[in-house]
């Protein structure tokens, strides 16, 4: 699957965040309101940008489009993961653990979170 | 292959005389003919060039003739009777051991010539667009929204991509069909941005890349004609004149912010050391020059002869007709009698117009009402859809419209009166009449004032169903604000008034421009929203038991 812009990225996490699907309208208020105002023309375009890259499909009901993700959040997430640990770390999962840990990047919580997350996905010795 | 040689003499011919022409009138009107005329000028020049098509009996026919002499003829026996025949025909003096003929040569010459310029452009141009297809477009949404808006500004129904591209020093457009605005890398100001998209979109909204391939095609054909290629030249020159012009008559830049953007667009392709660079600079100060004189030129006059130098170019054009041979024979075409019995039905039809449309509405009769409404002149259809809408006859009007060529002007006044009286019906009978540019500005009117319904016709006729969602959101959204202050709210399941569901809400402006009917029989209490002149809402009343049994009496709701 192609990489989304930053634009189209925008607007893949409006529509996933509608599982029923999206309006064009709601996509734009909701752009207006993260502060990135966009253009309906603009908007047409990044749509059509993303239909053609297999991201989402349009569906008419009566005159409006209604937009659905055709790739969820979590399988996008995973897709760039793998990018990532194949392109930064030579496709060794532990190197972006590693430095994830290592880096100070994750809060108190999040590190209780982690341990309690290998805990219950240790597997059986 | 001489039939070839001849077409592409005679449009040689053709074309430079117009050359010598369409000079003469640039340099004698020089400063009173707009850029978009020159541009016609040079337009129909280059279709001159281009055309290898034959068109009966021309000048450059006859005169053609009269220069080659008249057909050689000699005896020949048919059977036992001799008749007389000319060289042409003769197979056996054409016969495999005659010499070549000069023509034919000249004409494999010609065409093996042109075949290799036209692959070798359409090549290049092939492998640009493949190199330019595959680059990714941009995504800055900053940039994108500029350009949305400039598309808006300039009337184009698609949004075409942004490429900043190292393919390009200068701006421009490319791809007929999928349409590419390519930008050099460069830091632009906002203001730089704008002239430069209203500038690259024009040329797409004249189409002038169906222009530049036409005159690329006819250089090709005319590759040893000098005047073919200068014609070229000034075609492309008056196109980006016309396209500056446009720009300045939207009103919406300076001509000397402009005038910068051009200058700051071309500095570096002036900085090269390329041949053309100097020809280049002289062109871009005549564009200067012209920007900073603008003045909008509109007047009756500078039409009118506009039209005139125009239309005997364009006759000048067709009297300089090709021939395909000079021997052809074209006969004169002789018009069908049914057309001639058709012909004298409709003066006998337009003569009674009149009278059998009068008659015709009285009697209720439609279709002979339409065949006759399309025999009137304008200013009577116009009275009878002035007529048909004091009337109030729906059908009558909207057969009328679809029969008739109503002009914009005629529909311009006609909507302007449905809109002020708020009539939906005829107004959207009456829009498709409507050029694409008043169809837009009606639709500002319309947004302005805040009309969905109109904005809803003139966003179907325009294909604008995008906008005006987002738009019909805004309002509703804006409506919701205004009922919540008087109490009137909405949940998932309807419509509620102070805790209560509600079963009727009838909210009507008094110019009927907002209007809202919402039945729910789950609903225990019925308001009516009163609004003021200025559509604002007042306040809002319950109804009374007798007035919600009128409501649903005449909705036909039990």
């Amino acid at each position: 699957m192609e990489n989304a812009s930053d634009a189209e990225l925008a607007v893949m996490r409006i529509v996933w965040g509608h599982p029923e699907g999206a309006l064009f309208a709601q996509v734009q208020e909701e752009l207006a309101q993260q502060g990135t105002p966009c253009h309906a023309n603009a908007l047409i375009v990044l749509f059509s940008r993303l239909q053609k890259k297999g991201y989402l499909r349009a569906e008419k009901k009566g005159r409006r489009n209604v937009y659905t993700a055709l790739i969820q959040e979590s399988a996008y997430q995973e897709q760039q993961t793998q990018l990532l640990v194949d392109k930064a770390y030579g496709g060794s999962t532990w190197g972006l653990v590693a430095n994830l840990v290592t880096g100070d990047k994750l809060t108190e919580a999040e590190y209780a979170e982690l341990r309690e997350l290998l805990r219950s996905r240790r597997p059986e010795p | 292959m001489s039939t070839l040689f001849w077409a592409v003499g005679s449009a040689s011919v053709g074309g430079s005389v117009l050359f010598m022409l369409a000079d003469l009138i640039c340099r004698l009107l020089k400063h009173r003919l707009d850029a978009r005329a020159q541009f016609l000028l040079w337009l129909l020049v280059v279709i001159r060039f281009a055309a290898l098509a034959s068109v009966p009996d021309g000048l450059l026919n006859v005169a053609v003739s009269w220069s080659v002499g008249p057909p050689a003829l000699h005896v020949q026996e048919m059977g036992n009777v001799p008749v007389l025949v000319s060289a042409e025909d003769d197979a056996s003096v054409s016969s495999a051991d005659a010499p070549v003929r000069t023509g034919d040569m000249l004409g494999f010459l010609w065409l093996s010539v042109a075949v290799v310029l036209l692959i070798v452009r359409i090549s290049g141009h092939t492998a640009f667009m493949r190199r330019l297809r595959r680059s990714e477009p941009s995504s800055d949404l900053k940039l994108l929204n500029v350009l949305a808006q400039c598309v808006q500004e300039t009337g184009l129904k698609r949004m075409p991509e942004i490429v900043i591209s190292v393919l390009v020093t200068v701006p421009c457009v490319a791809g007929i069909w999928k349409p590419y605005v390519l930008l050099p890398s460069r830091a632009w100001t906002e203001q730089d941005l704008r002239n430069i998209f209203r500038h690259e979109l024009m040329h797409l909204r004249r189409w002038d890349l169906l222009t530049l391939w036409l005159s690329m095609v006819a250089v090709c054909l005319q590759w040893f004609n000098p005047l073919a290629h200068a014609a070229r030249s000034r075609l492309l020159q008056a196109s980006e004149r016309a396209c500056d012009e446009a720009v300045l008559a939207l009103g919406r830049t300076q001509p000397q912010a402009y005038a910068r953007t051009l200058l700051e667009a071309a500095r570096p392709a002036a900085q090269t050391h390329e041949p053309g660079v100097l020809a280049m600079a002289r062109e871009l100060r005549a564009r200067l020059e012209a920007i900073v004189m603008y003045r909008e030129k509109k007047s009756a006059g500078r039409r009118l002869l506009t039209a005139i130098t125009a239309a005997s170019l364009a006759a000048a054009a067709l009297l300089l007709g090709s021939c395909a041979d000079p021997m052809e024979i074209h006969p004169t075409a002789v018009p069908a009698p049914t057309a001639s019995v058709s012909k004298w039905k409709e003066s006998r039809l337009r003569s009674n117009a009149t009278a059998v449309a009068e008659e015709a509405y009285a009697s209720g009769n439609l279709p002979m009402f339409t065949l006759s409404f399309a025999a009137l002149d304008a200013g009577e259809q116009q009275k009878w859809l002035r007529r048909l809408y004091t009337e109030d006859a729906v059908a009558f009007y909207g057969t009328a419209v679809d029969e008739a060529d109503v002009s914009p002007d005629v529909a311009e006044k006609l909507t302007a009166q449905f809109y002020a009286d708020g009539n939906a019906a005829f107004f959207s009978m009456t829009t498709k009449s409507l050029s694409t540019t008043q169809l837009e500005t009606w639709y500002a009117r319309a947004e302005a004032d805040g009309s969905l319904k109109f904005m809803s016709i003139l966003a179907d006729e325009l294909g604008w169903e995008e906008q005006y969602d987002a738009a019909e959101n805004q309002y509703e959204q804006a409506a919701l604000a205004e009922y919540r202050r008087h109490g009137i709210d909405r949940d998932d399941h309807g419509w509620m008034f102070q805790g209560q569901r509600v079963r009727i809400l009838f909210d009507q402006s008094e110019d009927s421009s907002y209007y809202r009917l919402n039945i729910d029989p789950a609903g225990t209490v019925s308001v009516h929203v009163l609004r003021d002149a200025q559509g604002t809402v007042e306040q809002v009343l319950t109804m009374s038991a007798a007035e919600e049994a009128r409501m649903l009496a005449e909705f036909g709701e039990d």
